[in-house]
């Protein structure tokens, strides 16, 4: 409300804005409504899981069963794409993949903050994701982990590309892990604010707010999409990720 | 011509490249569906790969909408 | 030879279980039939989504990677744009690679799905 922006602001909604402003040795590390969301998500992921688990009862309830189907769907996930060596990360990938879906999904509720639509969180998972990786990698498997690399039944005269182009596409792992989540929640929320502005203008339009559903109606739709899009970019990121520790567990193709 | 303008315009000319990447993605789907009303208990089973062509087609589009952005928003 | 009660009862047998078999085999068709018949609002569509976003965000990515590593090495060495070139060459075929990999050999089906055939 302060300086006269374009009527239709969708990025206004990605601003951080600091609640508590905290500053460590000239860094700032203020408390922001990024950080709340975050807090939020835990909290709902707590609660999920720690009241669905406390029941126990043989025939679950609906809370018991939920914890239990997300137990399930991400174990058997695990289990399909890095084998039973594999279940040692099964506590990571499951933490990430209910962060990455708590998040999502709670970005979709009016007036929230989407934590997952900001690079620097898509990326500062798939950095992690792909540092530990490497070294998991490194550690179980030594210098052999760099067989990755170096697929097998090629002629030695295209070898040195194919080591090229192999090790490009390792390394643009972590950019596509972070950027294809990042999109796909910027774009989802952008287009919604857009759907949004498109209301209230063909409201204060005179004779055009006959229109005015439309646009309304769009934005159900599109929310219903959005669900979707946030359930299945979490399902991808987990088994993006299954798939990468797997190679880090059995490397060489 | 004044380098801001020209910028603008190349901005304009690399956002065509879309088009291109629409008619790319319509041409796959069209021969899937063709395909599909010829065979439709395999179409299924291929639809993995109608998405994955599709895919390819639209990563280039976004490559010439990389272009419009990059001379718009770069100095 | 056997007792004619015997054998009408292992007919009778016969006939039940081929009767079962038959009715199975004629629901499993109609799944075959109702999935076929375009219903692709289940798992399938999501599956196919999911995987062409995968392709998507891989290609763009290692074009991108490719294209970014060239354009450092030129500053680095000074050659102007060739190493660029180059290295975006390698990019793209880095994407085609890995678009290639992700085709051939499809993602694991999840629970209750057949592998395509």
């Amino acid at each position: 409300m302060s300086e006269a922006g374009p009527a239709i602001d969708p990025i206004h909604q990605f601003h951080i804005n600091p609640i508590a402003p905290l500053h460590i040795f000239g860094i700032d590390a203020s408390f922001t409504n990024a950080s709340l969301f975050m807090v939020v998500v835990l909290l709902a992921i707590s609660f999920v899981m720690v009241l669905g688990t406390s029941g126990s009862h043989i025939v679950p309830n609906r809370l018991q069963t939920l914890a239990e189907m997300a137990y399930e769907f991400v174990a058997s996930t695990v289990r399909q794409t890095a084998g039973d060596a594999g279940m040692r990360f099964f506590p990571f990938v499951f933490s990430i993949f209910m962060f990455v879906l708590f998040a999502n999904m709670i970005g979709l509720i009016p007036y929230t903050f989407t934590v997952t639509s900001q690079i620097i969180v898509t990326f500062a998972f798939a950095a992690f994701i792909i540092g530990m990786v490497l070294a998991y990698g490194f550690y179980k498997n030594g210098m052999h982990f760099l067989n990755l690399f170096i697929p097998s039944g090629v002629s030695p005269i295209l070898l040195p590309f194919i080591v090229l182009i192999e090790v490009i596409s390792f390394a643009s792992r972590p950019i596509s892990l972070s950027v294809r989540l990042f999109a796909n929640m910027l774009a989802g929320h952008i287009t919604l604010k857009v759907f949004g502005g498109f209301v209230t203008l063909l409201l204060g339009a005179g004779v055009y707010s006959l229109l005015a559903p439309l646009p309304l109606i769009g934005i159900i739709l599109l929310t219903a999409f959005e669900l979707l899009v946030a359930f299945l970019q979490a399902y991808v990121f987990a088994i993006l990720t299954c798939v990468y520790l797997n190679d880090a567990i059995h490397p060489g193709h | 011509m004044d380098p801001v303008a020209a910028k603008y315009i190349g901005a304009g000319l690399a956002a065509i490249g879309m088009g291109a990447a629409a008619i790319g993605v319509g041409t796959i789907f069209g021969n899937f569906l063709s395909g599909a009303l010829r065979n439709p208990s395999a179409a299924d089973g291929q639809f993995g790969r109608a998405f994955i062509g599709a895919a390819l087609a639209e990563g280039l589009g976004i490559f010439a909408f990389l272009v419009a952005i990059i001379l718009l928003f770069v100095k | 030879m056997r007792e004619g009660p015997d054998e009408a009862d292992e007919l009778k047998a016969r006939l039940a279980k081929l009767r079962g078999d038959l009715q199975s085999q004629r629901d499993g068709q109609k799944e075959v039939q109702r999935k076929a018949d375009g219903d692709l609002t289940d798992k399938g569509l999501g599956q196919a989504m999911s995987l062409g976003f995968r392709v998507l965000s891989e290609f763009v990515a290692a074009t991108v990677v490719g294209a970014v590593i060239g354009w450092q090495l030129d500053l680095w060495i000074g050659t102007a744009p060739f190493l660029l070139i180059l290295f975006l060459g390698f990019g793209v075929a880095a994407g085609f690679w890995s678009v290639y990999r992700l085709a051939v050999t499809p993602p694991a089906p999840r629970d209750g799905q057949k592998p395509p055939q």
